[in-house]
């Protein structure tokens, strides 16, 4: 579980220190204050390698990642310093150097190495000039204007769930995933009935044969179960997160916006679902939000928690000023003061 | 602590508002907007109440409130808390919440005090000096029953609160009890202080209020010509 993160020179963070951070840490901030950069920061710390699919996973698609995208990695455009990622966990500290390409000292052995032996030089749909090596463990990333170097290997598995949903197929794919755990069919289950208890059983369904058709169905109390698609976008998000989290078991979970799609009434129970298989399977969230509702119900959710010691969930607010952006972490004490003086936590 | 709501009588919240004051609680909240109002600052000015906690709170409100990208649009930040026996106690209490919150010290009370860093200027302004139960509704007091068409229904209160003592009444503030007792007569369907101050039950150009009335001018002069910190 990552304890601590420090960011610097990262697309819009100059330099952000955010300690004590728990099982669940919420993100909020005003738009353009940099919510998805940190989930991105946090991805390449966990696996850097997943450099090239940045692009895609949480900001619109937009064809070809383009050299401006990468640019824009580093903050001010590459102009300025030399960009750090980096994360401390129980027993480790990770860390990922961004460069620009001016900035060669260290590099040019190993950039010579990688160009005469390039592990894959094309990673699907990158331009030409993107080129990764994993040679002796070290990776580095050439984009037109940075360099990423630091330790290759996987720190921990990441998963993304980002403002788009997921397509039909690979919801078949994380359902069917989470059916095959143990007891994963049955947490599921108890989860999405705890969170809306109109639905009763969650299945794929195989289709015809020799037609490439299955999907997720679920029992809303119909005649025939529908389509998980037919329930509504809410429900179809949650299955989405709650499959993710049981079929994949990752070690972080990357959440964009995660309200979207679910009425505030149900806010609470998402919570609390989501609070306990965090724990029981050893999941670690970041999730951003816009929604003060969504704050206050996660925080709810974790005082009501009373067979745990641990209020595990803390709030990551990020504020745009002149000189960039900056950011904190808000602790139970913080958070309590906030919502019990009506004080918005979302920022400005 | 149990789930939080907030209180739906509080629901106003800060809107890039430049000045900010915190105050006590919900009821001075609204007997200080009435002030500001008389002033002319209240469409400029944030309240915010400390629930009736102030002593407890205002270091972590202060802190939520605070933020850098809100600081950044407000020119002065006011506590306003009673003395309750103990001026420099609440004093201390305030300067340090400050010092914890955003690192600025307010070295006197009544004073405004310009953050190093920024443009932003903090005060504190304790109700009442020395060691006697001071709080805002002794100013309220003072300047209603100083006021002479006042007189006779001001034997009433004393009559009153001479009665209650007679009869082994321990009464914790006086002033509080005498206010009560004026509102419970003269703003019968909501005999609380602000909204007495909204109907104008209390002088607020009166000398009590003076002091009081000087630092928040101050709080707004200074934070539109950028001049000196001062009363």
């Amino acid at each position: 579980m990552i304890n601590e993160l420090r960011i610097q020179n990262f697309r819009g963070f100059a330099s952000l220190e955010l300690p004590d951070l728990k099982r669940v840490n919420l993100v909020v901030g005003q738009n353009n204050s940099g919510k998805t950069s940190l989930l991105e920061a946090i991805l390449l710390l966990c696996e850097p390698s997943r450099v090239g699919e940045l692009p895609w996973l949480f900001r619109a698609q937009q064809g070809k990642p383009d050299t401006w995208f990468f640019r824009w990695l580093l903050r001010d455009g590459a102009k300025g310093e030399e960009g750090l990622l980096s994360a401390k966990a129980a027993t480790a500290e990770w860390v990922l150097r961004l460069s620009p390409p001016s900035h060669q000292t260290g590099v040019v052995t190993a950039e010579q190495d990688f160009i005469q032996n390039p592990v894959n030089p094309a990673l699907p749909g990158a331009p030409d000039d993107v080129i990764t090596s994993r040679a002796r463990g070290r990776l580095f990333y050439r984009g037109a204007t940075f360099w990423l170097w630091g330790d290759a290997n996987p720190k921990g598995k990441c998963r993304v769930i980002s403002i788009q949903n997921r397509d039909a197929k690979a919801l078949v794919t994380l359902v069917g995933k989470a059916h095959r755990k143990a007891d994963g069919e049955e947490t599921l289950q108890r989860l999405l009935t705890k969170v809306d208890p109109r639905i009763k059983k969650v299945r794929v369904d195989p289709g015809e044969e020799g037609k490439d058709d299955n999907q997720v169905i679920v029992d809303i109390g119909l005649s025939e179960l529908v389509p998980v698609s037919q329930a509504g976008q809410g429900v179809y998000r949650l299955v989405s997160i709650l499959a993710d989290i049981i079929g994949e078991k990752p070690d972080v979970m990357l959440i964009d916006e995660v309200e979207n799609g679910l009425h505030h009434s149900i806010h609470e129970q998402i919570w609390t679902g989501l609070a306990e298989t965090a724990e029981k399977l050893d999941v670690q969230i970041f999730a951003t939000t816009h929604s003060e509702e969504c704050l206050h119900a996660a925080h709810n959710a974790f005082l009501a928690r009373k067979e745990y010691k641990e209020y595990d969930l803390s709030v990551i607010q990020l504020f745009r000023v002149e000189s960039g952006v900056q950011g904190r972490v808000l602790d139970r004490e913080l958070i309590e003061a906030g919502i019990g003086g009506n004080i918005d936590l979302r920022g400005l | 602590m149990s789930a939080v709501k907030p209180d739906s009588d509080r629901r106003r919240k800060w809107k890039n508002e430049p000045l900010v004051l915190f105050v006590e609680g919900y009821s001075d909240l609204t007997f200080y907007a009435e002030l500001m109002k008389h002033i002319g600052l209240h469409d400029r000015c944030f309240i915010q109440d400390l629930g009736g906690k102030g002593h407890e709170l205002l270091r972590e409100q202060a802190r939520a409130l605070l933020t850098p990208d809100r600081l950044a649009q407000i020119c002065a930040v006011g506590v306003l808390l009673d003395a309750d026996k103990d001026a420099d106690g609440a004093f201390s209490l305030a300067r340090n919440a400050l010092k914890g919150a955003v690192d600025v010290d307010v070295p006197r009370r009544g004073e405004w005090v310009r953050a190093s860093d920024s443009k932003v200027r903090y005060g504190v302004f304790i109700v009442g000096d020395g060691d006697k139960q001071v709080e805002v509704e002794s100013l309220a007091w003072a300047a209603w029953s100083g006021k002479p068409d006042n007189a006779a229904f001001r034997g009433c209160v004393e009559d009153f609160i001479k009665c209650a003592r007679k009869q082994g009444k321990k009464l914790k503030s006086t002033d509080k009890v005498r206010i009560g007792a004026v509102l419970s007569v003269l703003n019968e369907d909501d005999p609380r202080l602000g909204p007495g101050a909204r109907r104008h039950l209390f002088e607020f150009e009166a000398a009590a209020f003076a002091e009081l009335r000087a630092f928040l001018k101050a709080m707004a002069t200074e934070a539109r010509d950028g001049g000196p910190p001062g009363r």
